[in-house]
């Protein structure tokens, strides 16, 4: 079994440790703050198979939300869907207008012969499902397979279970630097506030999120890995008033979107704590962390336009997370070929929940050398190759350096 | 057009016209003073308060004019709240000035309008390198500076029905937010009748009203004097004041207490009221815990003992005492949403609490944002006056142009410039020595019994706090929030965020290290507010 | 005099007080049962800082009683849990 260092303990990190731990490799998670403090803690826990078109993500996702029920599972060794806080809720996405039903209607065929299960919802039916729904809707499409997880706690959860395999956690450690033997890893240089330890190791596995340029620059492998800013509104505490996630279908356009600047399409969703999470905005803006206030302003009014009865309900907080996007909108999962014994595992964007243990079994499959369940090669760094040269200094000002657009 | 503005005559939406030169937030000692310098000094100003009258916390006062008043002889005024307060003669000559400022139209004043958010609406990269200075100030650049708003000030005033907002675009933001009581949790702080010391003086200072007829004062500080003689003199029976530090801590600091002479009088003033009342004041004593009695629903006894050597309450010497009303303070914290929102730097006080970070001149470390009062560092009333003055004469100078830097360059302004920055500097050590004299209790988190709640909102007790940090290793508040919810109801963890800190530390073994919490929401505000069209 | 309701029974008030205020002077203790424990909940911080003092005004929820002066005829009710007790679930 093989020594294997992770960087980050967010949902990606902790899935990576779950898995590889599960499989007897001696796993070290390293990540410079506390358990879940980057990107995890500041998304909604979104677990969608309904927002991807048919192509490698989906059949990533579709794994990933398999694997996902597995841990949730109250029969498995998994932590259980109440230490993640997984809701087997399902989502709801309406067309706005007939247009977007038709595209809507028009997406889900398509993934239906993908193995996603849907059910159209005509308008006269929408508020059955949805009591508080604006009455005036077109019709939208009922996506069961759709979860949510609170995603401080799955990760926590999931990093609970590798240690029970044996892991390891270093929080608040930083790696400065990585040393390689004979063009293969060897160990990394970290540093905390007892002082600098070297971690020998055979394996890196670089799951630090919207950090993933910086460390994988660091690792001797560059990729490009890009900060996208969104916003998430909090509600008060309200009892549960939305059943599903609820979702526009001009969201599934957003993802998809290279364009720069603002593109919101509202998410609303209930959650086990009470309030209703608002999110789903998505701005290209480098590392700038302050608030948007018109942004603010037109989420609450798209989530209004779906649930009125918002209204009159408060926002009582606002917080915004950097999802880490590949210029093709696709994870960077697998070996870098530049240097032997360095793994990527990021660049998963607004998805990072949802495909974490997709993530970490690939993973953990590829280490061991065992058939994979989806085909790893459309998330391999080597389709950076072309791109790496001269575009480091690009991903360490985090502007738009290598982007497709 | 400037005018006062009351709760009534505002709309929703609403987007003021002009750009004003200053927004000053927070019409306390600090705001108020401000708001009055810099409108002297020339400038257009908007002072923005959530309050019915200016004063803040410690100059609170009733309405003026409360808006429905169906019978005027019963209305709480100004007058009957009198000798409650200190420093009156200073409040007094501040509010003549403001209502100067208001008539001369120079001062537009929104009473009852908090500030839920604040945003910088113009990128000014270029006032770093155009930034003037007093003395020698660059008229050029000054004026190139004052052209559009650079900040929005968005502010929330509402009836029982509506809520409504204001916008206000500034050139330039003072902030002066002020304080609120610092809690720490224990058994059965969260029956009704305990209240925040900062509460029960409210209630007496805003609205004549006695919180109860059998208190207790306890916590730490020389505020605890200030409402044990209010209450007192209110006609309250006060059981006792309870502070858990020892005033002979004043002895290590002999310097600061000749070099700020007037507030310790304050002090002293309020201790012989106490005397002459036969009002016990018990340094070195600790509240324990508060009960309410079989079946009832309200706090009836609270239980105090003397702080042994160790720092641990003697439970041996306890002692239980009937009261109807509790109210406790710790201290102090800084409300920095606003400024965290701009981006200005912060830094730990003296006992670790986060506060603002200024220069000598009450400016932040952002472009156009200067800050006055208790968020730069608490320290009382007579240095936030200080401090907004200069905030306010700074800040006027350098947005209003020639007006304002005519008026700073004038000889007398300009000892009067030094005679601030001189009495600041001796206040501030007071207030530094202060913070070391009333210290919260060592150790007291390791004391608080696993089943007392922690989140009063979410309702978080300490035990589940304690669980996350032994399951997961976390050592740190933010990650218990996300962890156990302690923090993430409807006060955004104001009330808890310090103690869960405190805990959290405690039990990982580790000094807690209490971080800025940004707030950008920094007042929860309706959905349909948000749902307009700003251009409008 | 000047008068609100609480829970139907009236109130006087002085001109200038809030709701807090008026239900305090009015011996009213708490006002508000928490959505968890039904914890009994009254005035608190007093300042509009902490939240505890939410109820129901002219039959709209979570309004903080220290915030909201007192107005002739006001209706003032006590809130159960999230106040919104009245929505579709």
């Amino acid at each position: 079994m093989a020594r294997v260092a992770v960087i980050g303990a967010g949902m990606v990190g902790t899935s990576c440790a779950y898995y590889l731990a599960r499989d007897g490799h001696d796993v070290t998670v390293i990540d410079r703050g506390p358990v879940a403090g980057g990107t995890t803690s500041r998304g909604e826990g979104n677990i969608l198979v309904s927002d991807k078109a048919p192509g490698p993500e989906l059949d990533l996702a579709l794994w990933s939300a398999t694997l996902w029920r597995d841990l949730g599972a109250a029969s498995g060794d998994g932590p259980g869907d109440d230490a993640l806080e997984l809701e087997h809720k399902g989502s709801l996405v309406v067309g706005t207008s007939p247009e977007a039903l038709g595209s809507l209607m028009d997406f889900a065929s398509g993934q239906t012969a993908a193995g996603v299960e849907s059910t159209l919802v005509p308008a006269r039916e929408l508020l059955d499902h949805e009591p508080n729904l604006a009455p005036d809707l077109p019709g939208g499409v009922l996506y069961p397979g759709d979860m949510q997880v609170q995603p401080a706690k799955a990760a926590a959860a999931l990093l609970r279970a590798a240690r029970i395999y044996g892991a390891i956690v270093h929080a608040g450690t930083e790696v400065i630097a990585a040393h390689t033997k004979d063009g293969a890893i060897a160990s990394l240089r970290c540093r905390n506030n007892d002082g600098d330890i070297d971690i020998a190791t055979d394996a890196v596995v670089n799951a630090s999120g919207t950090w993933g340029g910086e460390i994988s620059t660091l690792l001797g492998a560059p990729i490009p890995v890009l900060p996208r800013r969104g916003f998430i509104l909090v509600t008060e505490p309200l009892p549960r008033v939305v059943r599903h996630k609820v979702y526009s279908a001009d969201y599934v356009a957003n993802v998809a979107s290279g364009d720069a600047g603002l593109e919101t399409s509202v998410v609303v969703e209930g959650t086990r704590g009470g309030p209703v999470l608002i999110g789903a905005s998505r701005e290209r803006v480098g590392f700038d962390a302050t608030m948007s206030y018109p942004v603010v302003r037109q989420l609450a009014a798209q989530a209004i336009q779906l649930f009125p009865m918002l209204k009159n309900v408060s926002l009582m907080r606002a917080y915004r997370g950097f999802r880490p996007y590949c210029p093709d909108h696709l994870p960077v999962i697998g070996p870098d070929p530049r240097v032997r014994g360095v793994w990527h595992a990021c660049g998963h964007e607004g998805a990072g929940i949802g495909l974490a243990p997709a993530t970490g079994a690939l993973i953990a499959d590829m280490l061991a050398g065992r058939a994979t369940p989806v085909d790893p090669e459309p998330f391999s760094p080597t389709r950076f190759a072309a791109w790496a040269d001269g575009a480091e200094a690009a991903v360490r000002d985090g502007s738009e350096g290598g982007d497709a657009k | 057009m400037a005018t006062s503005q009351s709760e009534s005559s505002t709309v929703a939406g609403r987007v003021m016209d002009s750009v004003i030169d200053i927004a000053v937030v927070g019409a306390g000692p600090a705001g108020l003073s401000a708001a009055v310098a810099a409108a002297e000094a020339g400038a257009i100003v908007a002072l923005i308060d959530a309050e019915a009258a200016p004063g803040g916390q410690f100059w609170r006062h009733p309405a003026d004019n409360p808006g429905d008043a169906t019978s005027l002889d019963n209305t709480v005024s100004a007058a009957e709240v009198a000798p409650l307060h200190h420093g009156l003669r200073q409040y007094r000559a501040l509010r003549r000035k403001l209502a100067g400022q208001i008539a001369a139209g120079r001062v537009t004043y929104f009473a009852r309008h908090e500030v839920w958010a604040v945003e910088r609406v113009e990128r000014v990269e270029r006032l770093e390198t155009e930034r003037v200075e007093i003395g020698r100030i660059n008229l050029a650049s000054a004026e190139s500076v004052s052209s559009g708003a650079r900040f929005a000030v968005h502010a929330m005033t509402h009836t029982s029905a509506a809520q409504h907002e204001v916008t206000i675009r500034a050139r330039s933001l003072v902030l002066a937010t002020g304080a609120y009581d610092l809690q720490l949790p224990f058994p059965g702080w969260d029956l009704p009748g305990v209240m925040t010391a900062g509460g029960v003086q409210s209630l007496l200072k805003g609205h004549a009203v006695v919180a109860g007829r059998r208190v207790a004062v306890a916590g730490t500080g020389p505020f605890l004097l200030s409402v044990a003689a209010g209450l007192a003199k209110s006609g309250a029976t006060v059981v006792g004041v309870f502070d858990a530090a020892s005033p002979r801590g004043w002895l290590r600091h002999p310097f600061a207490m000749v070099s700020a002479g007037t507030k310790l009088f304050e002090g002293a003033g309020y201790a012989a009221e106490l005397a002459k009342r036969r009002i016990g004041y018990h340094s070195g004593w600790t509240v324990i815990q508060a009960d309410s009695a079989d079946g009832g629903a309200d706090v009836d006894t609270v239980t105090v003992a003397p702080i042994s050597p160790d720092g641990s309450p003697d439970s041996a010497r306890s002692r239980t005492i009937k009261i109807d009303v509790l109210a406790v303070g710790w201290g102090f914290v800084p409300q920095l949403e606003l400024a965290l929102a701009l981006g200005c730097r912060t830094k730990a006080d003296v006992s670790g609490v986060p506060i603002a970070v200024v220069d000598g001149r009450q400016r932040s470390s952002e472009p156009g944002v200067y800050i006055a009062g208790e968020i730069c560092g608490v320290g009382g009333a007579a240095l936030a006056v200080v401090e907004g003055e200069l905030a306010g004469l700074i800040a006027a100078a350098e947005v209003s142009g020639d007006r304002a830097a005519q008026h700073l360059a004038d000889h007398m302004m300009t000892r009067r410039l030094v005679h601030l920055a001189q009495r600041r500097t001796s206040l501030r050590t007071f207030a530094n020595a202060m913070a070391h004299v009333y210290p919260v209790p060592y150790g007291w988190s390791n004391r608080l019994p696993d089943e007392t709640v922690v989140c009063r909102c979410e309702e978080v007790t300490a035990g589940e706090i304690r669980d996350v940090v032994r399951r997961d290793g976390v050592s740190d508040a933010r990650s218990a929030k996300l962890l156990a919810r302690p923090g993430m109801g409807w006060c955004q963890g104001r009330v808890c965020g310090y103690a869960t800190e405190c805990l959290t530390a405690a039990e990982a073994g580790v000094t807690p290290c209490h971080r800025a919490t940004e707030r950008p929401v920094a007042l929860p505000i309706r959905m349909g507010l948000l749902d307009r069209d700003e251009s409008e | 005099m000047s008068k609100i309701s609480f829970d139907g029974a009236p109130i006087e008030f002085r001109p200038g007080q809030s709701v807090a205020a008026a239900l305090v002077a009015g011996g009213i203790r708490s006002w508000r049962s928490t959505r968890i424990a039904g914890r009994p909940r009254g005035i608190f911080c007093g300042i509009g800082v902490c939240f505890d003092c939410l109820v129901v005004i002219d039959g709209v929820p979570n309004q903080r009683a220290c915030r909201m002066p007192a107005v002739d005829g006001m209706a003032v009710t006590t809130q159960e849990g999230t106040g919104h007790g009245d929505l579709t679930v």
